[in-house]
């Protein structure tokens, strides 16, 4: 971990490097991997998390911040949503699993904690799946989802990480979130 | 919905009618493949649901990992576990208590989570512990006992508090900026007394600043104290290695903890300003594109208009529009300054956050947002809330003179002191304009003092003309211009005798002042008379402020004179009076400031006497008070530590003398940058320390290094002087 310089790396990918991200990728699921599990642990009955939050951190953990601009920021934060997605939906994967009882032992949560869980659960697979559906129809609205709703980006990040105008990026938004509810529906 | 190859046609259809007006929309929707203008619709139907589907951020989930739960009745060594009470991203947190009885309350332990290196943090903690343990501070949860559990894992016996997070506890009960600042205030004093023992807490948020009611108001409690470092250092001090161990809660960490530099004192200052940040827009501080986090604590500090304004003003019992007054300003630049990412840039100590959170309270200007004039005046103006016209070009003295004639024409005791207050500010502000009291920028205030100068002679013989004259004399005397300061001292005097009397406590004032420049000026003899009759009428009077000053400075000038038995008979009076009225002494200079300027008197004149180590004593004493209540790292304790330095040489003790140059060297350094007659004097010092130690080369760095600054700076005294002392160096 310690011999992989992320903030390297980062600069040579928003300077057109593609081949960086896939280097620099596995420890940013790493870091956030870790992070999520340490956040669950600390957020006892409501792990809500601003996912901005966790992205941050991981971002703070891995890059040398004074070293980097905003649009190298923005590619990390971009480059941490589609990571984000998969933790999160990982994460709902193995607790749907364990309320059907797949072999996880009961929690000692709360019952009604448990049932919330499971809602929140079921909404993010459903959005996984609707959003593997809109990237048929359009792969830079799906990331433009990612971006916003995975990685707590601004529009104007979401732009630059995606190398669109503010304008186009807000219009994806607009019509990628309404069809996917009319999709996850 | 249509399948993927219709998606061009949807896409299309929706971003024309985005674009177009109502019935320009309708027409488009009519014309359109009926499919493709069914699935808009539903689109453009569906938005606003989609928006609050949106609008949640995801859900990471409930911990499942719940292995490391102790059931009720687990004992760890002589403590028995009840109820679980939370969990931390280091450990779980149960009610305990003495299974003997041998402690009637009940306690809290924490129990870190499996898998951290625990023969490290048992080792380490054993080395912590004593130093935890002199944390004896109402505003901070004790710790009262540690181990190791059966299973292996270490844990920690805190004072159990049952209190709300600072933040919730304000909202709830709805408290005003004010009372907020006021609350915050109590957690910087707990966190004070830890650094002032050197206890960093690392962790600081509102979730461990626990607020429960008291009797007369609410107390503060802080929790975690050192635990952070307890369980991320090893024995030397260096962080682990493993990357689970940085504990620190990012929304309030500051950057170094990120990066993994060096933790300080300045860290906690840092998450003490986001802290802030969130108790009074309640929000917490986040960073948004393109700004660093100071910047972005600026701009939503300046623009409270936000969607849920009403809810957050309500609950400092306000109106939005009040509220954004109330932080703009000065609140803004005080976190500003605290959460400047680079640690050296933010405010020296926690006491100086503090500092000048306590200086918006009572109106005076924070020091965080610079010396600006026209911040100045708009802070003059506000400090005093009768109107005053704020005419374009009007001087500072002007306004002084404004708010003096309302003073007086009061005649309220308690505004009379605002006005003593008054004069104090304007000094210390030419003072910190121009610090050593020559003329960068000086052309400009010394304009501004000119003309409040003539427009004071101009005004009818009334105390607000003695008043002012003072004051006009006073801020001459700061800059140096004696020339100017004497004439307007004697006038102010005697103006004060012919209307109030010879005796009256202003006239004794003007007199003092009077005196002091006197001495000044060489005077002594004048000086000494002068402070004497003024000392006799405070003495009958029993003013015990006065008496503080009158001692003080008279016990000055016996010291410049050597009359040693003198000083210290008035040392000596003035320590007794400080006994009775422990917060006696005028205007920035009472209380325990007071005191450690007579312990300071003390020690010089048992350094005269050769009584040295009398005197390291003393300064020691002196030094403590300047640290607890001006901080450690004010350019005065550093100027005290150098006092005290050179005297540890004079005994030969460079070993300790080395590590208090180091620090007052860092302090007037930031306090002045690199080329200050102050910071020269360190170096001076320094390089006594270097010879002392036989280390010429050394020694001829630090002249060098002197000269180098001083040529530079246009110092001619101090650059020949170093080149002196280096040539002496090399015979």
């Amino acid at each position: 971990m310690a011999d992989v310089d992320v903030t390297q790396m980062l600069r040579a990918f928003s300077g057109g490097d593609a081949e960086a991200a896939a280097r620099v990728l596995p420890h940013v699921y790493d870091e956030l991997h870790r992070i999520a599990l340490a956040r669950l642990r600390s957020e006892r009955d409501d792990a809500t998390l601003a996912p901005l939050d966790l992205v941050h951190e991981a971002y703070l953990r891995l890059v040398r911040v004074t070293e980097v601009t905003w649009q190298d920021r923005a590619h990390f934060f971009a480059l941490a949503s589609g990571t984000m997605r998969r933790i999160l939906v990982d994460r709902a994967r193995r607790r749907g699993a364990a309320k059907r009882g797949d072999g996880a032992r009961p929690d000692t949560l709360h019952e009604d904690a448990i049932a919330g869980a499971a809602s929140h659960a079921d909404e993010l697979l459903a959005l996984d799946a609707a959003l593997d559906a809109l990237a048929l129809r359009s792969p830079r609205q799906a990331r433009v989802v990612e971006c916003r709703y995975f990685a707590g980006l601004t529009f104007e990040e979401t732009a630059e990480a995606l190398g669109v105008s503010v304008r186009t990026a807000k219009e994806d938004w607009r019509l990628a979130k309404a069809w996917l509810y009319l999709a996850m529906r | 919905m249509l399948p993927p190859d219709r998606w061009p046609d949807v896409e299309r259809l929706f971003r024309t009618v985005l674009d177009a007006e109502a019935d320009e929309a309708a027409r488009l929707l009519a014309d359109a493949d009926a499919d493709v203008a069914a699935e808009v619709q539903a689109l453009l139907a569906a938005e606003h649901e989609a928006d609050t589907f949106f609008g949640r951020p995801p859900h990471l989930g409930n911990a499942d990992e719940v292995e490391d739960d102790l059931p009720r009745g687990t004992r760890l060594g002589p403590w028995e576990v009840a109820e679980e009470l939370g969990r931390g991203g280091m450990g779980t947190v149960y009610r305990a208590r003495r299974a003997d009885g041998a402690y009637a309350q009940d306690v809290a332990v924490k129990v870190v989570h499996r898998g951290m290196d625990s023969a490290q943090i048992v080792r380490r903690f054993q080395q912590e512990r004593t130093l935890l343990a002199t944390l004896a501070h109402e505003g901070v949860a004790r710790l009262i006992d540690g181990g190791v559990a059966g299973d292996g894992r270490p844990y920690l016996v805190m004072e159990l508090v049952e209190g709300q997070p600072l933040t919730a506890y304000a909202d709830a009960r709805r408290l005003t900026v004010e009372a907020r600042i006021r609350l915050f205030l109590d957690v910087c004093a707990a966190v004070s007394h830890a650094h002032q023992r050197l206890v960093v807490h690392r962790d600081l948020k509102p979730s461990n600043i626990l607020v429960t009611d008291g009797d007369v108001r609410p107390h503060v409690k802080l929790l975690d104290f050192g635990i952070a470092r307890l369980l991320t250092s090893s024995g030397d001090g260096e962080a682990l290695t493993l990357p689970e161990l940085r504990l620190f809660t990012p929304r309030y960490a500051a950057p170094e903890q990120a990066t993994g530099a060096p933790v300080t004192t300045a860290t906690d200052v840092y998450s003490l300003g986001a802290v802030l940040f969130e108790l009074l827009v309640g929000e917490a501080l986040r960073l948004a594109p393109g700004q660093t986090m100071p910047e972005r604590a600026s701009a939503v500090l300046r623009t409270m208009p936000r969607p849920d304004a009403e809810a957050v003003a309500h609950a400092r019992a306000t109106s939005p529009a009040r509220l954004e007054r109330m932080l703009r300003g000065d609140l803004d630049a005080v976190c500003h300054l605290a959460l400047r990412p680079e640690p050296h840039a933010r405010y020296p100590s926690v006491e100086a956050l503090a500092d000048d959170l306590r200086r918006h309270l009572t109106g005076l200007p924070v020091r965080a947002r610079g010396n600006t004039r026209r911040y100045l005046v708009a802070s003059f103006v506000r400090r005093h809330r009768w109107p005053v016209a704020v005419a374009a070009g009007a001087s500072i003295a002007v306004l002084a003179a404004t708010a003096a004639v309302a003073v007086q024409n009061r005649r309220i005791a308690h505004e009379r002191d605002r006005a003593e207050e008054v004069a104090t500010v304007l000094e210390n502000v030419f003072l910190r304009i121009d610090p050593g009291g020559q003329a960068e920028g000086g052309a400009s205030t010394r304009d501004l003092l000119d003309r409040g100068a003539e427009e004071t002679a101009q005004m009818a013989d009334t105390e607000a003309k003695a008043h002012l004259l003072d004051v006009v004399a006073r801020v001459y005397r700061a800059l140096g211009d004696h020339n100017r300061a004497l004439p307007r001292h004697e006038q102010a005097v005697r103006l004060y005798t012919a209307l109030r009397g010879r005796d009256a406590p202003e006239t004794l004032a003007a007199e003092h002042h009077l005196a002091y420049l006197l001495t000044a000026l060489g005077r002594t003899d004048e000086a000494e008379a002068m402070y004497r009759r003024v000392l006799e009428v405070r003495r009958r009077t029993g003013d015990p402020t006065g008496l503080v000053e009158s001692t003080s400075d008279l016990a000055d000038l016996y010291l410049d004179t050597r009359r040693l038995a003198e000083a210290r008979a008035l040392i000596a009076e003035g320590l007794a009076v400080l006994e009775r009225h422990p917060n006696a002494g005028p205007p920035s200079l009472e209380g325990p400031i007071a005191r450690a300027g007579f312990l300071y008197q003390q020690a010089l004149i048992e350094q005269q006497e050769g009584r040295l180590d009398d005197a390291v004593a003393r300064f020691h004493e002196a030094l403590n008070l300047y640290r607890a209540h001006r901080g450690p790292n004010h350019i005065y304790t550093a100027a005290v530590e150098t006092k005290l330095a050179s005297l540890l040489l004079e005994q030969g003790n460079g070993a300790a003398a080395g590590p208090l140059l180091e620090h007052a060297r860092s302090v007037q350094e930031r306090a002045w940058g690199p080329s200050h007659p102050w910071v020269y004097a360190v170096y001076n010092t320094q390089a006594t320390q270097a010879i002392q130690a036989g280390d010429r080369d050394s020694a001829q760095a630090l002249y060098d290094r002197i000269r180098a600054r001083a040529e530079a700076a246009g110092d001619t005294l101090w650059a020949a002087r170093a080149k002196r002392q280096a040539a002496q160096l090399r015979r």
